[in-house]
């Protein structure tokens, strides 16, 4: 579940400071026109470079000779800008797969809806040739026999680029292969640098108070308290998930929702550990004494930041996109020395905190059985991956512009793979840039989004340029802390770790939500903290020893 | 017998005609979907659709061994039963209130401005109590300030489900004081003349008169209502409802929307409602046993 909030957000993130602070967006009409031109030379650059690591014989880059149709399905980019007459069905990528490969995509219906649709389409036994979809239903369509083995067509059609994706995030790659057949695609994601969470504290209130970097959790209490008795309202902003509470639970060496390993090999659930009772015990301190607002319980994610947009709160413990969402609106409507700036998640027992990372990719393509043209899929996939990490310096600034910027580099559907490494590499050359002034390192649109946007803030407070600059651009930034994170070791990795087993797929919710409920009841005092071994009774009853052994029999390094 | 149907037949086929349209409306969206229990016995896979592995009453062993899952089998009966008490009650004594009133205009008046909550969705509903119930909200600020201690409507496992009943009644009730103004219009004025010169004053008219007069109304609506039993009202709860009073209130139907609509496990979500399907259908029956027992009321 955060996961899946979290991915959508990253993809919010880069839409939305891309909509806002689009600079180049006007011209685009004419620049595509231009730009077929001069990338249809640029291809046989492609050619070359590629040339190299697959069979000499074909050529990967060229076009068909006969006009190849794939049919797909697609949902609304809604905060995609597109040149006048354009549209999710018909656009920049779109005529350039006809123009470049002589592929005509065509889109068998647009919808908000998409899980549901495809469900039907599945049902149906209707499906298109092309589409994504996420890990329960690969596995639904590897069942009944419906999609395509692509293990052969990619090791021949794919080019460096889309492999090294592949490389980079291997158990990605790993998940989608299915009795030793490759059927998914995973599109993967932006880098597990975006996985690190932190307590993001509002900056003109501890100057004000003139408080230190909270170093210990009893640092971060101080400054709850210190905010509440100058500013009034609660200390903390949390949210009825306790998602966002949760993120804290590390500083007391707790890993809820996270799968571990034991010390005989075996795998347990982070959120029914005793750590977890010892930070439940501070939460429901905090309750107590009036640090989490009382109707904690009712608020949702809206509900929660409305309180931080409105002042009433100024330490908030959050994913690394703080700044797109509530950051934005925190800007525009307090100003930006109302920002908030991210902390690492102080100890609360002297120990080094350890982050928690999950496994990250959630969405696979995968080609229909009746598919008459596969390797048509990977010559555009291939093409995605050019344009967004190869193209820089090789074509045109506007033809770039074109095929990014205003999202469009977000409304091509199953027709992309991430690169799993974007995110380190960007945020170290566009922190470093930001330095120097020097951008000649720059290789992907990416990183000018962001160095621009950081640039923005910096000069005019922009707020829809928040996001950019908190994540990258900001002297404190998250970005910057994963760094540290990441290049220091001090994350855990999940043990769920690529396929997730059928028997917790078929719990859905229920075992999570029996947790929700009891640690609620803990936090409001309703039941003492000893009420946390029978909560974890029920889990177990309800299922949770079932998921434990299934979880042990796939992962588990005991045999 | 044979002679009589037939002659019957001969004599009303237009009504059959005219009732064929329904039946075989009913027939295609209510009856042929039955067949979609299968999925109920099934591992449902989409792609391979009804002919799924079979796997019997798996999915129903599983709903059960679940530890919270009779806890919102109760729940709901609970919430659904006062509700359903509630709002017979409550707008048939509005109903008979608003009738004594001489004034016409302050009567239509009342009678539209109690039917105007029936309009607006629970989606909006629920915007508006979350923000008057919450513990500085409008309510709580009066309380306090009045001197009474503050509850915790949305948060606290015993009140939250008066919270549910009552609002779902003050949201509803004005639905039912239209009907059953209506049917008190079609009391005959005769009536209450008569029992005037025996001396009865408005109370034992409204005893023996008004509210005998009204009881089949009042069975029709019950017995509809009972089918709804095990329907507690899932879009206000849904709405309203948190982890913190799972306890108290999460019924069936906030149940399989978490465990099989968000996860899309077709085959239990199918399981619970063909099991809350079977409850219901028992319960229509037994409250049209009842209305035929206790008031000579009968539908068939």
């Amino acid at each position: 579940m955060k996961k899946r909030i979290l991915v959508c957000f990253m993809v919010l993130s880069l839409m939305f400071s891309l909509v806002a602070c689009g600079n180049s967006g006007n011209n685009a009409a004419t620049g595509t026109d231009k730009g077929n031109e001069n990338s249809s030379s640029q291809t046989t650059g492609g050619a070359e470079d590629a040339s190299g690591d697959t069979s000499a014989a074909i050529d990967i880059w060229a076009p068909f000779d006969s006009t190849v149709t794939l049919s797909t399905v697609t949902s609304e980019y809604a905060s995609a800008v597109y040149p006048e007459g354009d549209d999710i069905t018909n656009n920049v990528w779109i005529r350039a797969y006809k123009d470049k490969f002589n592929v005509e995509v065509t889109t068998k219906w647009v919808s908000d809806e998409y899980d549901t649709k495809i469900n039907l389409d599945i049902a149906a036994q209707e499906i298109p040739d092309v589409f994504h979809v996420n890990a329960a239903q690969l596995q639904q369509l590897v069942d009944a026999g419906m999609i395509m083995d692509m293990t052969e067509v990619f090791d021949t059609y794919a080019s460096d680029l889309l492999k090294g994706y592949m490389n980079a995030d291997y158990d990605s790659y790993q998940s989608g292969v299915i009795d030793g057949k490759f059927y998914g695609i995973p599109q993967m994601h932006w880098g597990i640098i975006d996985q690190p969470d932190y307590v993001w504290i509002r900056k003109d209130w501890k100057e004000a108070c003139g408080l230190e970097d909270p170093e210990t959790m009893d640092d971060l209490v101080n400054i709850m308290n210190t905010f509440m008795s100058t500013y009034g309202g609660y200390g903390i902003a949390v949210d009825q998930t306790l998602d966002y509470l949760n993120l804290l639970a590390i500083a007391w060496g707790a890993h809820p929702d996270m799968w571990l390993e034991a010390e005989d090999g075996s795998c347990i659930y982070g959120s029914v550990q005793l750590e977890m009772k010892n930070a439940l015990a501070a939460y429901a301190d905090w309750y107590s004494k009036g640090i989490i607002n009382p109707d904690f319980a009712t608020l949702d994610f809206a509900a929660m930041n409305e309180a931080v947009v409105s002042g009433t709160v100024g330490v908030q413990p959050f994913y690394q996109w703080w700044g797109y969402n509530p950051g934005v609106d925190t800007v525009s409507n307090l100003g930006a020395e109302a920002i908030f700036e991210p902390y690492m998640i102080p100890s609360a027992t002297g120990e080094t905190v350890m982050n928690s990372i999950f496994f990250a990719n959630s969405s696979y393509i995968v080609v229909s059985k009746d598919c008459k043209d596969p390797e048509a899929v990977i010559k555009l996939l291939n093409f995605y991956g050019y344009m967004v990490d190869e193209s820089t310096g090789v074509e045109d600034a506007a033809t770039i512009s074109a095929f990014t910027d205003n999202d469009m580099a977000h409304v091509v559907g199953a027709f992309r793979v991430l690169n799993p490494a974007c995110d380190y590499t960007q945020y170290h050359e566009v922190s470093s840039a930001l330095k120097s002034g020097d951008t000649s390192n720059f290789t992907t649109s990416g990183m000018w989004q962001k160095y621009n946007n950081s640039v923005e803030f910096l000069a005019n407070q922009t707020p829809a340029c928040t996001g950019d600059y908190m994540q990258q651009g900001n002297e404190k930034c998250s970005y910057g802390l994963a760094t540290y994170v990441l290049d220091n070791n001090l994350y855990i990795k999940s043990k769920l770790w690529g396929a997730t087993p059928e028997t917790l797929l078929n719990y859905g919710s229920t075992l999570d939500d029996i947790l929700t409920e009891g640690f609620t009841k803990i936090i409001m005092g309703v039941e003492g903290i000893d009420y946390f071994d029978t909560v974890v009774e029920n889990w177990k009853a309800a299922g949770g020893d079932a998921a434990t052994q299934a979880m042990t029999e796939m992962y588990g390094s005991q045999k | 017998m044979e002679g009589l149907a037939i002659k019957t037949l001969k004599k009303q086929w237009q009504y059959h005609l005219m009732l064929l349209p329904g039946v075989i409306l009913v027939f295609i969206f209510s009856y042929i979907p039955l067949y979609g229990l299968i999925i109920a016995f099934e591992k449902y896979n989409p792609g391979l659709g009804f002919s799924s592995k079979w796997v019997g009453l798996e999915n129903f062993k599983y709903i059960f061994s679940q530890p919270y899952f009779t806890r919102t089998i109760w729940n709901t009966f609970y919430i659904a039963i006062f509700k359903i008490i509630g709002g017979i009650a409550v707008p048939v004594i509005f109903a008979l209130l608003l009738n004594e009133l001489r004034n016409q205009k302050t009567k239509r008046t009342f009678q539209t401005l109690v039917y105007l909550p029936n309009f607006l969705s629970w989606v909006i509903m629920a915007g508006v109590f979350l923000d008057i119930l919450g513990s500085d909200g409008i309510v709580n600020t009066a309380l306090d300030f009045l001197g009474f201690q503050t509850v915790s409507f949305l948060g606290s496992v015993d009140v939250f489900p008066w919270t549910m009943i009552i609002s779902d009644i003050w949201k509803g009730f004005g639905f039912g004081t239209v009907v059953y103004l209506a049917a008190l219009t079609g009391i005959d004025p005769g009536l209450y003349e008569a029992a005037m010169v025996d001396g009865a004053k408005r109370w034992k008219q409204t005893i023996y008169i008004t509210l005998p007069l009204l009881m089949p109304t009042i069975i029709l609506m019950g017995v509809l209502a009972l089918g709804n039993v095990m329907n507690a009202g899932f879009d206000q709860i849904y709405n309203l409802y948190s982890p913190s009073v799972y306890e108290s209130g999460d019924i069936i139907d906030t149940y399989v929307y978490r465990l099989g609509i968000k996860q899309a496990q077709y085959s239990v979500g199918t399981a619970v409602g063909m099991f809350k399907s079977a409850i219901s259908c028992v319960m229509v029956g037994l409250s049209y046993v009842l209305a035929d027992k206790a008031a000579g009321y009968r539908i068939f």
